[in-house]
């Protein structure tokens, strides 16, 4: 385990290269890479290669196995790998998920500019860092009754947005609109709701964060101004995802899966892969509690913003309403689903597993909010606290070839403890507070793991995903307030 | 020392390596390792505070993942344990089954990592007979495991 993968890679096209289903015994389809010779030089350095020819072992996959720009080593898939099976034929594996079910972005804008807050920025993030919960172990400011949480497991993120008093329309613009109605809470078990009860409206720690940014260069003006956003425009972008919760689901329905594989006479090369028809009971039984644990992640995401937008608001002196708080989008990068895709030219039902890796449906698709489907559904990129996050949309070609899906972030470079070896947290603080960017963070160590030079370079990561065609760049966002768990 | 643990690379999440002179010795140290990783400070603990901890699992890899779920668990709920031990492991009705404690919870715990879970990906079990890891004291069991953070 470890070092650098050795294995064959086909040059495809632009950006693609396929990993033929020779390489390994098992394999049912090719793998494809979607990187430039500069980002496959890096996905060689470590095994997420072999993880690609793993996940295409998976029984009724469909095409390929797919890995977008950011792709890295994981367990089980590689994050940012992509795999659809077959509604009938195929199965489910929560390994194709992770056990951080439904983690990732939401996006609000405002209509303010850095100029109205450059002299408060100071206050703006003690203000945001005293109001959101963050770190390990953390627990919110919303305490549920059991009862309760069954009715967030149910109905996701408008549950979130009725207990605040918020805006129901707004769900529109989140995927799903914030809740699988497939969930059932019963489905999740009581250690999970144990984990998960004292946890809403937590950031979490590790890569989940809460920044304030700013639009720094917008690519497409038309898809810009249909998402209302201008340059110079300040926005909270958020990272987090179903915390305790999720990942007790996911530790739960591995280890139902680890038996089913064996009674289904499923062979497979990683036992995290572990997996399950997708009509068998224990299919089923994992859908409905991943698509609990996702509500949870979208109810979680929206009481985040609900206490950003409160906590910038009263920082200002002024109302939510007034400075022009909105929600942008709102999508996860660790979820599965069953969608409608052509394959071979055929509308096909498949079950999309999505694991760092975001969906980025076209123009034109009854999936994206209205209010956006003549430009396509946002996709919200992080990238690293120093440099970039960007905001993309998706396009024609990632219909055609990924089931719509795209790139989900920069990517790690570099493991934790070599992160920590290459900057000190204090010495990171400061060097962004000279770049004019204002850092709150519980750890200095846990500051360090998640230093820019951790991370690939985003914005080549975005170019790769454009060239590739699987989305294009609307707008480029730079940070000016970091808050890390 | 012919027990105890390291931490490997690891791109994103952290593996971790932990060896014993027993299977029950390895997995006490494999479950220190993942305390200590989460912020405890662990230290010995009066045997009237132990919780007795018991699992089951249809493999030695399965109980690995067991045992250090059951910790995630527990400091997920209650914060980390002060301590762990395994006092054995036996077959029963077709499975793996240990018999363990924890200690109560750590009452000062420094800034550590959130675990997610332990995961089956590249897990490993060696026993002393077979070929010995890299640096490994000879003769004794080595389990090889990567915890999601």
């Amino acid at each position: 385990m470890g070092g650098a993968w050795q294995g064959p890679l086909e040059e495809a096209g632009i950006c693609r290269w396929r990993l033929p289903q020779n390489y390994k015994r098992g394999m049912r389809v090719p793998g494809l890479i979607y990187a430039d010779r500069g980002l496959l030089e890096e996905i060689r350095s470590d095994q997420a290669p072999e993880q690609v020819a793993n996940v295409a072992c998976l029984p009724g996959i469909v095409g390929y196995s797919l890995a977008m720009p950011d792709i890295h080593w994981g367990y089980g898939f590689p994050i940012g790998g992509v795999a659809a099976t077959d509604a009938r034929d195929g199965v489910l594996s929560p390994g194709g998920v992770g056990f951080d079910i439904n983690c990732g972005m939401h996006l609000l804008g405002t209509n303010l500019r850095l100029k109205d807050v450059a002299d408060r920025l100071e206050a703006l993030m003690d203000r945001l860092y005293g109001t959101i919960p963050s770190g390990v172990g953390a627990t919110g400011p919303i305490k549920l009754k059991p009862a309760e949480l069954d009715e967030v497991l149910a109905r996701g993120a408008s549950w979130a947005a009725r207990r605040l008093g918020a805006d129901q329309d707004e769900l529109e613009c989140m995927e799903e609109r914030g809740c699988l109605a497939a969930a059932d809470p019963d489905r999740v078990s009581a250690r999970a709701k144990s984990r998960g009860r004292d946890q809403l409206g937590t950031l979490g720690s590790g890569n989940h964060f809460l920044e304030l940014q700013v639009v720094e260069e917008v690519f497409d003006s038309r898809a810009a101004r249909t998402f209302g956003l201008e340059q110079g425009m300040l926005l909270i972008m958020i990272h987090s995802g179903s915390r305790g919760l999720g990942h007790q689901v996911c530790t739960d329905y591995l280890e139902i899966m680890d038996r089913a594989t064996a009674r289904y006479g499923i062979t497979l090369p990683d036992r995290q892969l572990a997996c399950a028809p997708v009509d068998s009971p224990e299919g089923r039984d994992y859908f409905a509690a991943m698509a609990a644990a996702a509500n949870f992640g979208w109810a979680n995401r929206y009481c985040l913003g609900q206490l950003a937008r409160q906590a910038l608001a009263q920082a200002l002196g002024q109302s939510p309403e007034r400075l022009g708080i909105r929600l942008v989008y709102d999508i996860g990068h660790n979820i599965v689903k069953p969608e409608e895709h052509l394959v071979e030219g055929k509308p096909r039902r498949v079950w999309v597993h999505r694991k760092g890796a975001t969906r980025a449906f076209a123009a034109g698709h009854p999936e994206v909010p209205a209010a956006y489907r003549e430009v396509g559904q946002p996709v919200l990129v992080p990238g690293d606290m120093g440099t970039s996050s960007y905001v993309l949309v998706g396009t024609q070609v990632a219909m055609e070839e990924t089931f719509g899906s795209t790139c989900h972030g920069a990517g790690r470079r570099l493991s934790r403890a070599e992160a920590k070896r290459t900057v000190r947290g204090e010495e990171l603080r400061r060097r962004l507070e000279a770049q004019g960017v204002v850092v709150r963070a519980r750890s200095m160590a846990g500051l360090a793991e998640e230093a820019p030079e951790a991370y690939k370079d985003v914005s080549h990561v975005v170019e790769v995903a454009e060239a590739a065609g699987l989305s294009r760049r609307v707008a480029r966002l730079r940070p000016v307030g970091v808050m890390k768990g | 020392m012919n027990t105890g643990y390291r931490l490997l690379e690891h791109t994103a999440d952290i593996r971790l390596l932990a060896y014993g002179p027993s299977f029950e010795a390895m997995l006490q140290a494999a479950g220190r390792g993942l305390l200590e990783i989460m912020g405890a400070h662990t230290t010995s603990t009066p045997r009237a505070r132990l919780r007795p901890v018991v699992l089951k699992a249809r493999d030695r890899e399965g109980l690995v993942v067991a045992w250090l779920n059951e910790l995630v668990y527990l400091a997920a709920v209650e914060g980390p344990p002060a301590g762990c031990g395994v006092s054995a492991v036996r077959e029963e009705d077709g499975q793996h089954r240990l018999d363990g404690w924890v200690g109560p919870s750590c009452p000062d715990v420094r800034p550590g990592v959130e675990v997610k879970a332990a995961t089956y990906h590249g897990l490993r079990v060696r026993t002393p007979e077979d070929r010995p890891a890299s640096r490994i004291p000879p003769g004794t069991w080595w389990t090889e495991v990567v915890l999601d953070i």
